[in-house]
């Protein structure tokens, strides 16, 4: 393909995804976090057929950019071959050209197409025993963002926002995947960390996260301690009636560190605007 | 004007004596600093609203304006703020006859217009990449690099003692007058000076992405090319300190001085959180000055040092954007430029502009120790 053919296919794949995103009403980059579609909410979108055909094609592309939009389109058209294509697509280990590999790449399918594919399988929403062994491969995976977005899709299914076949203990008998998301508690990538301390909260034994928490109480990373509060919270969630884990983690709370570098800003003015804004849009003002 | 005025007045038989004051420059200096200190101080209030009025406001994406958290609608372009009271303070205070000082004047003006183009692209495409192009901006940028560099080099224009026209200083290294060594480029100082110039003027540029990270580090940076203005163009001082004497650069120092005024007054408005943007008015001028000094002390190499951070955050930029993203497709750093990987890690945005503001105010104490540390 000619880089100018190649150019014009990943606009048009990018104007069909944005369309379908608009269609939608969801940004891709909240893919992971919004999970499963509902069945058939692409067909509102006009050109759905065009979209998916045009996905096809730009998936054999040899431009990343093109096939990273390709693999977004698989997911916000809800693809009939979309879960086939994206596990094959990530179980792909071709290796990146000699050049790639020396500055620091790793597969042909880059690392942003990984990570996109996972959020893309988020969206089709379906889990199943092949989906627990990629998501196994993927949390192993050298690139960063997609061990850290594996992590969140596992935290999504566990919230019930995908198709669990099996439902949510077929995920958290899984020791293969468990022993996974706990090796990455200690992962390099600070990014990684907080996202398997979520996960873990939401599947791993509550005895395992307990211990491991105890060295993360005073971790120097205030994002760590945050998403080791986040684990202890699902721990709760998942075992409200255990009075003694409720001690174990009171006593964990009494020993955290709570000095932080961070801090969000919020402006009280925008807020009141934001306030009355969708007041407005909603129409529960009185003039309205 | 004062200092044209002192020199008309003080100079004449039963002249105003106490007017020599006037042509003093740490008198120019302190005058200047006081001068945009106030001006942007007194000015920014109405300009703000009036930026704000016109439509001028940051247009950053926010996924979470309903929170109140989003940045987006703050008035930008407060740049133009800094560049008028620069004028404003070089007209008075400044040798208006010095070449130093038209050089300085047009670096303003051509990076001031080029960032004012670019911020009213992005206004009006309504999205923050709809600036001007990166060939665009490399154009104009290596354009007056070029003549920059060409007006120092020609023996008919040049401001410098024949001998240093095409030399650069060297940090911990005696000039050959002093039993160093020089390093002549020859015709190729010009392009140097092109090379310089584009990588500073972007190198500001970049940093300017949170509330008074670009004023807060660009400050020490003016300071120590203050100094050694200061140092080049006294003929006892630069005997002293073993450096080639550079007469007129003095004028340096009291356009330095204006700067770090128009900065710290900028800060009163600029810092978190901010009630003003500087934009790339104001950022790729900042920049384009600071080149501008950074070329006339002739202390090139220098900038490796008191710019590190921008320096810093450029290269890692590059890599992180240009090789991770465009290349790899997968991101080597959590954010580019890296001062965003750093809130991306959790450590709020005015503890990583005072971290960042201290890491420059290091970096401009060991560039200071080099005049004597040779």
């Amino acid at each position: 393909m000619f880089p100018s053919e190649s150019n014009s296919l990943s606009a048009s794949t990018r104007d069909l995804r944005r369309g379908l995103e608009r269609s939608l009403g969801l940004r891709f980059e909240r893919a992971i976090l919004h999970g499963a579609l509902q069945a058939g909410a692409s067909e509102d979108f006009p050109r759905l057929d065009e979209a998916r055909r045009g996905a096809l094609r730009a998936l054999e592309s040899g431009a990343w950019r093109t096939r990273n939009e390709a693999v977004k389109l698989l997911g916000l058209s809800l693809h009939p071959d979309g879960r086939e294509l994206l596990h094959g697509l990530l179980a792909d280990r071709t290796p990146a050209p000699a050049l790639h590999r020396l500055l620091g790449g790793d597969y042909f399918h880059c690392g942003f197409e990984r990570r996109n594919a996972l959020a893309s399988l988020a969206l089709l929403g379906e889990w199943d025993a092949g989906t627990t062994e990629l998501a196994v491969l993927c949390l192993s995976d050298p690139y960063y963002e997609v061990r850290s977005a594996c992590c969140r899709w596992i935290g999504t299914a566990l919230a019930g926002r995908c198709r669990l076949n099996g439902g949510t203990e077929a995920l958290r008998g899984s020791g293969e995947l468990v022993d996974a998301v706990c090796r990455l508690l200690d992962d390099r990538r600070l990014e990684v960390r907080c996202a398997a301390w979520r996960a873990a909260g939401a599947l791993a034994p509550a005895e395992r996260v307990l211990e491991a928490s105890e060295d993360r109480l005073a971790d120097p990373r205030v994002r760590v301690r945050e998403a080791v509060l986040d684990a202890y919270g699902h721990l709760l969630d998942r075992f409200a009636q255990e009075a003694e884990l409720h001690a174990r983690v009171e006593s964990c709370l009494d020993r955290m560190l709570l000095t932080s570098v961070a801090m969000r800003p919020s402006y009280p003015v925008r807020r009141r605007y934001w306030a009355v804004r969708s007041r407005l849009k909603e129409g529960t003002c009185s003039t309205c | 004007m004062f200092y044209l005025l002192a020199r008309a007045l003080s100079g004449q038989n039963g002249g105003i004596g106490a007017l020599r004051v006037l042509e003093y420059v740490s008198v120019r200096s302190i005058g200047a600093a006081v001068t945009t200190l106030l001006l942007v101080v007194l000015a920014s209030p109405p300009v703000i609203r009036r930026l704000h009025l016109s439509g001028s406001s940051d247009r950053q994406r926010a996924f979470d304006a309903h929170l109140g958290k989003s940045k987006t609608g703050t008035p930008t372009m407060g740049g133009l703020i800094i560049l008028a009271s620069l004028l404003a303070s070089m007209l008075l205070w400044s040798d208006l006859t010095s070449p130093f000082v038209w050089v300085l004047a047009a670096s303003l003006l051509v990076f001031g217009c080029l960032g004012a183009a670019d911020d009213v692209a992005k206004l009006r495409g309504g999205r923050a990449d709809a600036g001007l192009g990166r060939p665009a901006k490399i154009a104009v940028q290596g354009g007056f690099g070029l003549a920059l560099g060409l007006f120092l080099y020609l023996p008919q224009t040049t401001p410098f003692p024949g001998g240093l026209v095409d030399t650069i200083g060297i940090p911990f290294l005696k000039p050959a007058a002093f039993g160093g060594a020089d390093v002549h480029l020859g015709w190729l100082y010009v392009p140097f000076v092109a090379f310089v110039v584009v990588a500073i003027s972007n190198a500001v540029n970049l940093i300017d992405g949170l509330d008074g990270l670009a004023a807060g580090t660009t400050i020490p940076t003016v300071l120590v090319y203050g100094v050694f203005a200061y140092v080049l163009s006294n003929a006892r001082l630069s005997q002293y300190l073993l450096y080639s004497f550079l007469p007129g650069v003095e004028e340096l120092v009291v356009f330095g001085a204006a700067l770090i005024g128009a900065l710290v007054g900028f800060l009163w408005y600029n810092s978190y959180p901010a009630e003003v943007f500087m934009g790339d008015t104001g950022s790729l001028s900042l920049g384009g000055m600071l080149a501008a000094m950074v070329v006339l002390t002739k202390q090139e190499l220098l900038f490796v040092m008191a710019g590190g951070l921008f320096i810093f955050v450029n290269v890692t930029h590059l890599i992180g954007d240009r090789i991770g993203i465009h290349m790899l497709g997968r991101r080597i750093f959590y954010r580019t430029p890296i001062h965003h990987s750093f809130e991306h890690m959790g450590v709020s945005e005015p503890k990583i502009v005072l971290r960042l503001s201290i890491v420059a105010l290091v970096l401009a104490a060991i560039s200071l120790a080099t005049i004597k540390l040779r």
